[in-house]
């Protein structure tokens, strides 16, 4: 019987100690990975890494052509309510613009890839983990990191930034649609605030967080597939635990990294 | 304390036999389970070893310590005279390669056809073969296993019997010099089962490997095993020939050769159950 005194400060141990073992994991899983990085230009591993580009590109574009409009649509609606009231509604360009590069974009992309790559990373993984395939692989002396991770994580490198870059030029497109029916903004005037607004960094700080993000989902994704056990409950748990996982990260490491870009001007 | 039958005592070192894999005394605790409670055989060269028991008695966990997927709590598993525990992770892959393990499910990668996931090792581990050498290896194999009609279906497409011969197959394509059996004819028809067991001999007399096979088909063990051990409560109680076995005396042996329903195994079984509810540690 669990000490009603202790069982808290048990429970804070318990989940410290195995948050701790799941960062240890996740990051030698990372850094054994990128060991077999070389490895991939060659016809096998080629092919995978295109399968797996497929998977989390292609596959991901028309939910993030619908997600990403109406991301641009929202951001012009709520900021045309205040921009209206002072007259100021041929900003709008530049607020939706550079909302989508900087923020909006990176982060939109990223909670989809998580929630439909990320976890479909985990349940695979996971699958094969719980009916021994993964041990099978280790029996025959090959690196799941090599075979399974690397392409995965390096699809997600080259796929997130794309996305992100398509995901935010939509939401502009779908903001300045809603500017011009809502608030009567000229896509001409849109355009051009919005282009003077843009700079280079917020291309490539949104760029730079969309990389970001695109490693945390992959290898959240795998090393919670490689760490399932106990049959169809366990992948279930492996998956949520992915997902949630990810967006914690997402959300924390994005505030963090406009936080370096912006107020420390890295 | 259950009866035990010790293991032949070695040789004279001067002709000691070549033991491909030895346990020595190995202790495995999962959890508050007791698995494993000093566990000792080994396996000669060429010899056929059938480990039998009742389910979840640790027959496959001592498998998986014999390919270094788990450690011994206390205690030595030594393959090749080399002890796992003290290898580094290379050397360990280098004696991975050497040994062939069918996974009780097959654990064939299902997004792979049958021709890749048996090609698999070869293209990880021999790269300086062309494909045309690679196919043609696969070729041998399945026809080995009889199963080159499957070679460009998805596991997911064939059935438990075929997938454990491809299973094999994958197995053997590195030309091990041990194969480990995770229960190769669990679930499968008696002929299906008859067939695995032809495979398993045909193996033996065309690679020349030493073999462990798990299960508790009697019927199966009688048919391929050189010794069968019998492992029960963590231990191996009886060690010998199938004829040894058959006309063993210690009545544990004698239940559960003979299928029974009511004896000791049971009594045993009982018993421990009656002291888990009243609290006591598993053992």
């Amino acid at each position: 019987m669990a000490n009603p005194l202790t069982a808290p400060i048990a429970s804070m141990g318990n989940f410290l100690s195995s948050t701790a073992d799941q960062t240890g994991f996740a990051l030698s899983l990372l850094g054994r990975t990128l060991l077999y990085a070389p490895t991939i230009f060659s016809r096998r591993p080629l092919r995978a890494l295109f399968r797996q580009m497929w998977v989390c590109g292609i596959a991901s574009i028309p939910v993030t052509c619908i997600v990403s409009v109406f991301t641009g649509a929202i951001l012009a609606l709520n900021g045309g309510i205040s921009l209206s009231k002072i007259g100021q509604e041929a900003l709008m360009g530049g607020i939706v613009a550079v909302g989508m590069a900087r923020e909006m974009g990176p982060f939109m992309t990223a909670l989809i890839l998580a929630a439909s790559v990320g976890s479909a990373m985990a349940a695979e993984l996971g699958t094969m983990k719980v009916s021994e395939e993964i041990d099978a692989l280790e029996v025959m002396a090959i690196e799941p990191a090599k075979l399974l991770v690397l392409p995965r994580l390096l699809a997600m490198c080259i796929m997130g930034p794309v996305l992100t870059i398509y995901a935010s030029l939509l939401g502009t497109v779908g903001g300045a649609i809603t500017s011009y029916y809502q608030y009567g903004v000229s896509y001409q005037l849109f355009k051009s605030n919005a282009l003077q607004e843009l700079a280079f960094k917020d291309v490539y700080s949104g760029c730079l967080k969309a990389f970001i993000f695109a490693i945390v989902i992959a290898i959240v994704g795998c090393s919670q597939g490689l760490k399932a056990n106990g049959g169809a409950i366990g992948v279930g748990k492996a998956t949520r635990s992915a997902v949630v996982t990810s967006y914690l990260l997402i959300i924390i490491l994005g505030y963090y990294i406009t936080f370096l870009l912006y107020r420390l001007q890295w | 304390m259950v009866s035990t039958e010790t293991n032949p005592s070695p040789p004279p070192a001067d002709n000691a036999p070549k033991f491909d894999i030895e346990l020595e005394d190995v202790y495995k605790t999962l959890g508050q389970l007791k698995v494993l409670q000093g566990v000792s055989f080994q396996v000669r060269h060429g010899e056929t070893f059938v480990m039998m028991g009742l389910s979840g008695t640790g027959k496959s966990v001592t498998l998986r310590h014999i390919v270094g997927l788990m450690q011994p709590d206390q205690g030595c598993v030594k393959v090749f005279g080399e002890d796992l525990s003290q290898l580094d992770e290379k050397t360990l892959k280098q004696i991975r390669l050497k040994i062939g393990y069918l996974f009780q499910s097959g654990a064939l990668i299902n997004w792979m056809t049958i021709r890749e996931n048996i090609a698999l090792p070869l293209y990880e581990h021999r790269p300086q073969l062309k494909e045309k050498e690679v196919q043609e290896r696969v070729m041998e194999k399945l026809r080995l296993v009889n199963m080159t009609q499957a070679a460009e279906k998805y596991p997911s497409e064939i059935s438990g019997g075929m997938k454990k011969r491809a299973a094999l197959a994958r197995s053997i394509i590195l030309d091990p010099e041990i194969i480990l059996y995770d229960e190769p004819t669990s679930g499968l028809d008696p002929i299906m089962g008859a067939t695995i067991d032809d495979l398993v001999n045909d193996t033996r007399d065309a690679l020349g490997v030493s073999q462990i096979v798990v299960t508790h088909d009697i019927g199966s063990a009688y048919r391929i095993a050189d010794r069968i051990g019998l492992l029960f409560e963590g231990e191996i109680i009886a060690l010998g020939t199938p004829d040894d076995i058959r006309n063993h005396s210690d009545p544990i042996v004698k239940q559960f050769v003979n299928g029974e329903s009511e004896g000791p195994i049971t009594e045993i079984l009982e018993e421990k159950k009656r002291a888990a509810q009243n609290g006591a540690p598993k053992a």
